[in-house]
């Protein structure tokens, strides 16, 4: 190991190659590596700087489909011997001493299809063997020019073939039928050890350099982690996103293995087999698939080769680390109010206590349970709370579902109060005939819409990358401290000011210097533009406000891991509420972001619109469109289709129709903002009259005119005898009536209907 | 031999090929040198006296308990039946035999057994039910209880071996929809271990056995119903060379053989098969079919002029060409590479002559065959024939 150890600090290099690369070996001393391709077959010696050839054995114009190779193994223990294994089923020994032609030492034409794999045998210089799609695995001596053995797997493909490492002439063999196989080379009739590994084909296998253990990686996106001691039982399993193309295992260190996917993922991941479900380090420098990996003798130096024709050389250290980035905290709520929160103890622990603070203080009482679980990752360790909503009522579960909605249908309060009190009074409705999933909605709505008072321009934030923003108001903010509870008020006063700033960003900063805060100084972004350069605007122009000393500002701009930064949070712009207290980066200690400035760009609407539409999808559509009704103007901003909040109308007055509420369904559609449930109140009730004299239908159109008897008897009081004006009230079964005051009072006193003696009910 | 020459240019003459009678002109030992003998020993043909032609194709048994889904699977993979649509099938009270020849390449018979018939029975012909089949498919529901499954196919298994040796198993482990990736995989070792011990008991260790997990709501039954097919190919070392030959030196990512009308891949090159990409290539399949015909002005929805580019959003190219009359090649490509579309399609036509060749000697040596079982004196096994490279 000769360049590594001195210079571990070296950086990606990358040289060109023709042609798509498929695989790539090292030779022992890890001085020298071999590229092989569809049209390539080249030796790199590896020094620290780059690459230089020393070997090219495609040289010509020759098209030889034995050539087109689909791996390539250097011997373990002669460093010019090299094998290759073609499409075409060829089987290949190259040795680099020799000159020319002389150079491809062997040709086995054995394999009926694709070979897929060649390796050399790890203290015996003289054995390979090569698996193939025709299900075989051949096994060579150098010393002849035929295969020695023939081991048939009963499989469709063998895939990958590895010897193993701790017991001699054991190799493994793993298929596309999702078997392991392991196999004695001196016992070819049948293998020792066979079982069935994923649920798809198995692409690659690779032996632990020290443990007993074999790492395989399939179609099901999974990495699976074996151990081979006895009966193979499963150690540990990694979910990466993509189909694993390669495996590796890391020397020196036990626990982690470097793999790269075969489609979609470019990047090469590093897994820390513990955490299954971040990598642990991760190569993004490849523009295609990454096609073949190894590691350069120790654990600092990876070498790739992709099909976007380069080979790369990665130092450790320049690897990204996705677990830093992770966010460590998840909170979740339950349907009657229960909240979860998880978070990692180690640094964090006085900074969420402030946060579970402020979320208590919406709940009555609670009941903590801390620790409830208590996660150990190798390093770190989480923790996880409830806090559990104590029942203020017993829980209503005897009502039936048609007397909650009935319950509700009258209860529920759709105007006439600011829409945080609607929201309120709702959910105890709502809580009160045990929905409790409508009870969380409604508290979701007030805290999303309730305080704040919404005006159209509110819909400014839609795009968040329009630039011109409130460097101004930005700074009489901070001299208000804590103002708004989800940074809305703050949004609502900066759009007031919206063109200052492009002329006097540099006064502002000046500004800031005069006011000596109590702790903290917020720039906006426009602030952070005028001090660097203009390359950079790319990066910031995601809008992120830092905090920190006033006299740090300028150094922490030009600190060089500020890129990363801004990298890795723009990547969160997009979260969740629930995610939004984001771990600083450890490493950048003057820079912070803002937990409560990115997020209120995050918009509700699209959300709450899901939620809409999942009420009414579980048969709720009371809730659904009371939400709607309840949020007046706001409810523009959802993202819902008028035809839709029509459909919901006519379901749901149908539905108090039915249930024979017709206050609540009148007061519904006099609420409604669409022409055509509003018509319903005008054209749904049609009184049929008479007259009451002949008890003939009025059918004219001069209101109480008798058409057959000329007579305006119906028009009046059959009291008092005058003509009705106003409320006519009127009995269906005689057709006589008059003015409703009167009739009240008669009937107070009488049975009967004053003119014919009819028994007319009054109500 | 002059009379056996006679008759295969009468096969041949139906066949409109003229360049297939020069061919034949200038070389006169051209039967005997093209022998073809992979067709004999994977055990496709069939009892010494079958003479009709439809008797010479493959079987492909479909077995298992009732209602583990063997109709639906039939009628989804080869009648374009929607998967849901399979709910409301009566189920199998006969045998129903499917010929599926669609394509020259896939031609073969279904056999659909009723799962309540128990073919063990001495009464059951079972000479000729399995006699010549060449692959056995049984389907093990896995939401069910597969116990009972187990034991019926392990009867099955020593009876069909018995039988005929060369019948390839296959095991469907099926409905795998409706359960949770764990217990896919648990079911599946499960029956692999029981199964395999079973067989070891009676003395079978040296079954091929393949499993597949299949659900008729994805397209996991077709690409397991390709791999069966594939066995059934004797031509697909050569197939597979080609695709792989073609790929290479056109700058393709991956393409499939596709038999149109199932959608069941009959080769593919070497590479890996990604399941999305499987999936992509079947559905423009559909689409293509679907679009000609509604809009093509001949009867047939797919000819010789057929062909597709889609473009994805992300910079790669899904490329469609017509083989022949059942087949179709879809390869999926970057679109950098398409840039060099003239060497693209130039190789494709090398590709579908080099196809055309292989399929005209499997005609010839089927007539060929036939032509022995008629005059039972020409025994010859020659060599694989030589891959045409572009």
């Amino acid at each position: 190991m000769p360049d590594s150890m001195e210079d571990p600090a070296t950086v990606s290099l990358r040289i060109c190659l023709e042609g798509h690369a498929n695989a790539l070996a090292l030779n022992k001393d890890y001085t020298q590596i071999a590229v092989a391709g569809r049209s390539l077959l080249k030796v790199y010696s590896i020094d620290n700087y780059g690459f230089t050839e020393s070997c090219n054995m495609r040289g010509g114009k020759n098209q030889n489909l034995s050539y087109s190779s689909n791996d390539v193994s250097w011997s373990t223990l002669d460093s010019n011997l090299l094998a290759t294994a073609a499409t075409n089923g060829v089987v290949s020994v190259w040795d680099l001493s020799k000159f020319g032609r002389q150079k491809q030492l062997l040709v086995y034409n054995e394999h009926e299809r694709t070979a897929h794999t060649v390796t050399f045998h790890s203290s015996e210089p003289n054995i390979l063997i090569s698996g193939s799609q025709d299900g075989t695995i051949k096994c060579f001596d150098i010393r002849s020019d035929k295969s020695v053995n023939t081991y048939f797997s009963n499989s469709e493909s063998v895939r990958d073939v590895k010897f193993s490492p701790h017991t001699q002439n054991i190799f493994s063999a793993v298929s596309e039928n999702g078997t392991v196989q392991l196999w004695d080379m001196r016992k070819w009739d049948k293998c020792m050890v066979q079982f069935t590994a994923h649920s798809g084909p198995i692409y690659t296998c690779d032996w632990h350099p020290t443990r007993n253990w074999l790492a395989t990686g399939s179609r099901d996106k999974q990495i699976k982690v074996w151990n081979m001691d006895g009966r193979p039982g499963l150690e540990y399993t990694i979910h990466t996103i993509a189909v694993v193309g390669r495996v590796k295992w890391r020397p020196e260190r036990t626990y982690h293995i470097a793999s790269c996917a075969l489609v979609v993922d470019y990047s090469i991941h590093v897994w820390d087999i513990r955490r299954p479900f971040i990598p642990f380090a991760s190569f993004n420098d490849h523009t295609n698939v990454t096609t073949g990996i190894a590691w350069q003798g120790d654990s600092h130096c990876l070498l790739s080769t992709s099909k976007d024709s380069t080979i790369y050389k990665h130092a450790f250290k320049d690897a990204t680390r996705p677990a830093l980035k992770a966010n460590a905290q998840g909170a979740s709520l339950g349907r009657h109010g229960d909240i979860s929160f998880a978070q990692k103890i180690k640094e964090y622990a006085v900074k969420t206590s402030g946060v579970t603070n402020t979320k208590t203080t919406s709940f009555k009482s609670r009941s903590k349970t801390p620790v409830a679980g208590s996660m150990q990752f190798h390093l770190d360790h989480s923790k996880m709370y409830k806090f559990r909503l104590k029942d203020v009522e017993p829980h209503s579960q005897a009502l039936s579902e048609h007397e909650s909605f009935i319950g509700c249908a009258q209860d529920l309060l759709i105007s006439g109060k600011k829409l945080a009190d609607l929201c309120d009074h709702n959910a105890d409705v709502c809580r009160k005939y045990g929905k409790h999933n409508a009870t969380t909605l409604w508290n979701f709505i007030k805290l999303f819409y309730g305080t704040n008072h919404f005006e159209p321009p509110f819909e400014h934030r839609a795009s968040f990358s329009t630039n011109s923003r409130r460097a101004t108001q930005v700074q009489s903010d901070w001299t208000m401290p804590q103002r708004g509870e989800m940074g809305q008020d703050l949004n609502g006063n900066n759009q007031e000011a919206p063109h200052e700033i492009g002329a006097d960003s540099s006064v502002d900063i000046d500004d800031e210097h005069e006011h000596p805060p109590t702790s903290s100084v917020i720039l906006s972004e426009t602030q952070i533009l005028s001090e660097i350069t203009f390359d950079n605007f790319e990066l910031l122009r995601n809008g992120f406000i830092y905090v920190g000393p006033t006299s740090d500002v300028s150094k922490a701009l030009a600190f060089p891991a500020l890129h990363h930064d801004v990298q890795a949070a723009r990547a969160q712009v997009d979260l969740k509420a629930n995610e939004h207290e984001k771990s600083p980066p450890p490493h950048v200690p003057t820079v912070l972001k803002v937990p409560h400035v990115p997020i209120p760009m995050w918009e509700p609407h699209k959300f709450v619109a899901d939620a809409l539409m999942l009420q009414n999808d579980v048969g709720d559509v009371q809730t659904a469109l009371t939400v709607i009704i309840a949020l007046g103007e706001a409810r523009k901003l959802l993202p819902l289709e008028d035809a839709l909040v029509e459909h919901w109308f006519h379901a749901y007055v149908d539905q108090l129709h039915r249930y024979e509420l017709w206050n609540e369904a009148g007061e519904v559609i006099n609420r409604s903002w669409l022409r055509s449930v509003r018509q319903l109140n005008q054209q749904s009730t049609t009184m049929h009259t008479n007259c009451g004299k002949c008890s003939r239908p009025l059918a004219g159109h001069v209101g109480w005119l008798c058409d057959k008897c000329k007579s305006m008897q119906s028009a009046k009081c059959c009291v008092c005898g005058l003509i009705v004006r106003g409320i006519y009230a009127w009995c269906q079964g005689c057709s006589h009536g008059g003015h409703i005051e009167h009739l009240q009072k008669y009937f107070a006193q009488h049975s009967k209907c004053p003119t014919c003696g009819h028994l007319c009910a009054y109500s | 031999m002059v009379s056996i020459q006679r008759s295969l240019i009468n096969e041949l003459s139906g066949l409109d090929s003229a360049l297939c009678f020069q061919s034949y002109d200038d070389d006169d030992s051209f039967p005997k040198d093209y022998g073809y003998g992979a067709y004999n020993q994977d055990g496709l043909d069939l009892e010494p006296n079958a003479t009709s032609s439809s008797e010479t194709k493959p079987r492909i048994l479909l077995m298992g308990l009732r209602r583990s889904g063997k109709s639906s699977i039939q009628k989804v993979v080869f009648h374009k039946m929607a998967p849901n649509e399979t709910l409301f099938l009566e189920s199998t009270s006969k045998i129903v035999k499917d010929d599926i020849n669609n394509s020259s390449f896939v031609q073969f018979q279904i056999w659909d057994f009723p799962g309540q018939i128990d073919f063990i029975e001495p009464t059951f012909d079972s000479d000729m039910i399995f006699g010549g089949c060449g692959a056995l498919v049984f389907v093990i529901d896995a939401k069910d209880d597969y116990n009972e499954a187990l034991t019926k196919f392990k009867n099955t298994v020593i009876k069909a071996h018995k039988v005929n040796p060369n019948i390839k198993f296959e095991v469907f482990i099926h409905k795998v929809d409706g359960i949770s990736d764990d217990s896919k995989m648990e079911s599946q070792r499960d029956i692999h271990q029981r199964s395999s011990d079973d067989l070891g008991e009676a003395g079978l260790h040296k079954i091929n056995l393949s499993y597949h997990l299949t659900s008729i709501y994805d397209h996991s039954i077709f690409e397991a119903f390709s791999k069966v097919v594939q066995k059934l190919i004797p031509q697909l070392p050569t197939l597979e060379n080609l695709c792989n030959i073609f790929i290479q030196n056109s700058g393709i990512e991956k393409a499939f053989l596709f038999d149109v009308v199932s959608k069941i891949y009959i080769a593919t090159d070497s590479s890996p098969v990604d399941m999305q990409t499987y999936e992509l290539c079947c559905d423009m399949i559909d689409m293509v079919i679907d679009l000609s015909s509604i809009y093509s002005s001949e009867e047939t929805a797919f000819d010789s002029g057929s062909a597709s580019l889609i473009k994805l959003n992300n910079n790669t190219i899904l490329y469609l060409r017509e083989v022949n009359k059942f087949l179709a090649l879809v390869c999926i490509l970057r679109e950098e590479n398409f840039n060099r579309r003239g060497i693209i399609d130039y190789n494709f036509i090398c590709f579908r002559d080099a196809i055309s060749e292989v399929f005209k000697l499997r005609l010839m040596s089927q007539a060929r065959l036939e032509n022995n079982d008629q005059d039972d004196d020409d025994d010859d096994d020659g060599p694989p024939p030589a891959t045409p490279s572009p």
